[in-house]
Formats: C-alpha cells, sequence, structure tokens
C-alpha cells in the first residue's frame, strides 16, 4: 500500500476536522510535510467540506440583523479615531507598570544590604 | 466561465480592499452578497434563530475589524466565510468562547459563489449531490460538518467501527467533488 493510500482516509477527516487520534494526526502531519501530493489533496478535500456548507444555505437572516451590523460598524468607526490617545497612554502605563517588580526588587536589595551593614 | 470567476473574485478583492479603508458601503455590498450561507450554516449548526444571528453577526465584525485575514491570492471568500461560520457555530454548540482572530486558512475552489444565480446553482447541486448519497455516508458528513463531532464520537454514537466512518467521511467527500467536476 502506498503513502498515500494509507493517509487517504486519515486525511478526509483531518479536512473536516474530525481526526482525534492523536498518534494518527502526527503521523499525517509529519507525512504532510514531505508530500506535495497529500498537501493538494488536502486543499482539494477542505474545498470539498466548504461544499457542504452551501447545502443549508436558503433562510434568509431577519431585517434587522443586517442593521444591527451596520450599526455596529458605526458604531466601531465613531470609536476607532478617539482610541489612539488612550492606547498609548495605557501602554506607556503599562510599560510602568512593568517595571514595578524590578523596582521592587532593587528596594529590597537595598534594605538587605542596610540590614547587613546594621549586623556587621 | 474562468474569466467571469477571476472578475467576481476580484470584485470580492476590491470590496475587502474597500474595508481596510473604513468603507460601510462595502460591508453591506458584501453582507448581501454572503450573509445567506453565513446564516444558513450557523442555523443548520445551532438550531436557533437568534444564535446563528449572532454568528452572522460576529463573523461579519471580524471581517470588517480584520480584512487583511482574507487572501484572495490563495482562495475565495464565499467557501472562507461559510467554514468561519460553520466553525464559530460549533464553538457556540460547544459553549466555547468564539474565536476573535479568523485564522482560517484560504479556501480555493472553482466553484463560483459569487453571482446570486450561480450560487443558487451551486447549492442546487450540492443539495442533489446529498440526497444522492447512501444514507450511511451522508449521516457521517453531517454529523462531522454540522455537529463538530470526531470520528471516535461518530463511531460511539452509530456503533460502527471507526474504520468504517473514515471510509464513509472520505467516500461522501469524493462524491460532493464529481458533482462539480
Amino acid at each position: 500500500m502506498s503513502d498515500h493510500a494509507q493517509f487517504a482516509d486519515a486525511l478526509a477527516l483531518y479536512a473536516i476536522g474530525s481526526l482525534d487520534n492523536e498518534q494518527e494526526r502526527t503521523a499525517l502531519e509529519g507525512h504532510l510535510g514531505t508530500c506535495g501530493e497529500c498537501r493538494r489533496e488536502l486543499e482539494r478535500l477542505r474545498s470539498d467540506v466548504a461544499l457542504l456548507a452551501l447545502s443549508v444555505t436558503g433562510p434568509q437572516p431577519p431585517q434587522r440583523a443586517r442593521q444591527r451590523l451596520m450599526n455596529a460598524i458605526a458604531a466601531e468607526q465613531q470609536r476607532a479615531p478617539q482610541t489612539d490617545t488612550p492606547i498609548v497612554v495605557g501602554r506607556l502605563r503599562w510599560r510602568w507598570l512593568n517595571l514595578a517588580p524590578i523596582a521592587v526588587a532593587v528596594a529590597l536589595a537595598v534594605f538587605s544590604f542596610g540590614l547587613l551593614l546594621e549586623v556587621q | 466561465m474562468a474569466g467571469t470567476q477571476a472578475r467576481d473574485n476580484r470584485y470580492d478583492a476590491a470590496l475587502i480592499a474597500r474595508l481596510g479603508a473604513g468603507d460601510e458601503t462595502a460591508m453591506a455590498d458584501l453582507y448581501d452578497r454572503y450573509s445567506g450561507i453565513v446564516y444558513g450554516v450557523a442555523l443548520r449548526v445551532l438550531g436557533d434563530t437568534t444564535a446563528a444571528e449572532d454568528v452572522l453577526q460576529e463573523v461579519f465584525l471580524q471581517l470588517w475589524r480584520n480584512p487583511g485575514a482574507f487572501d484572495a491570492e490563495r482562495g475565495r471568500l464565499a467557501p472562507w466565510l461559510a467554514v468561519i461560520a460553520r466553525n464559530r457555530a460549533i464553538d457556540l454548540l460547544r459553549k466555547r468562547p468564539m474565536e476573535e482572530d479568523i485564522d482560517e486558512l484560504p479556501i480555493a475552489t472553482s466553484v463560483d459563489l459569487e453571482e446570486t444565480a450561480n450560487q443558487r446553482l451551486a447549492v442546487e447541486k450540492v443539495r442533489s449531490a446529498m440526497q444522492a448519497l447512501p444514507p450511511e455516508q451522508r449521516q457521517a458528513l453531517e454529523m462531522a460538518f454540522f455537529e463538530g463531532l470526531t470520528h471516535t464520537e461518530i463511531a460511539g454514537k452509530t456503533g460502527e467501527p471507526l474504520g468504517t466512518i473514515k471510509t464513509r467521511i472520505r467516500s461522501a467527500l469524493l462524491a460532493l467533488r464529481k458533482t462539480f467536476a
């Protein structure tokens, strides 16, 4: 049996996201790394899987769904120009916060050194 | 036909580029072209109109926020959106938080889904192909795709051997492919 034939069924499961055997998946991914033909077949299978989605196209979303989306987008548009400054300020603050543990460590070291001098 | 497909793909690519520039009318256009596909998948997975509407909203909002996630050079928009919708709906079904980033791979297909008339034709073809499948193949395929079950779970539910489930899913996918060959 060729490698392609050996992995054919597993490849289909992999394309649809249903291959849950860890060992089998690792072996398949190893094979995919070296086999262009199986990589191409995987792409074709993923395209076949996507066709499945079409079989249930039909029901239309309610009209309000379109308006809801457009409202959400308009709201994001309005927020977008204002987000620059606070984000930068936030990042600066975050950077200073990152230094906090170092500052604490330095303070502790100085304190310990002071104690050591006092003991001696 | 191939020329029409390339042109339609370019039209989608242009709409996506306009999203990047913050053009809301491009979003409205994309929604009108593909909301039926996205909503249909979400509704089939979730069986609930409100939840399906939430997935629809989320998928298009993610596209709005990150239009660069779609690579028109490597795939087509309709099947890509359909797979994202399916994955988000499965997340919701399994009560997992919905992914906020779009990391689904592009999907190259020769099936023309951009024009409404072609979309309808393709839907009819896939439906007939699904109906023509042996029932046990169709069942395994639907359990994997629309219920998000692994092959072990499908084998457990149907009482069939693992190998049989694997073969059924592959045969069913190949039969779908033949419909558009």
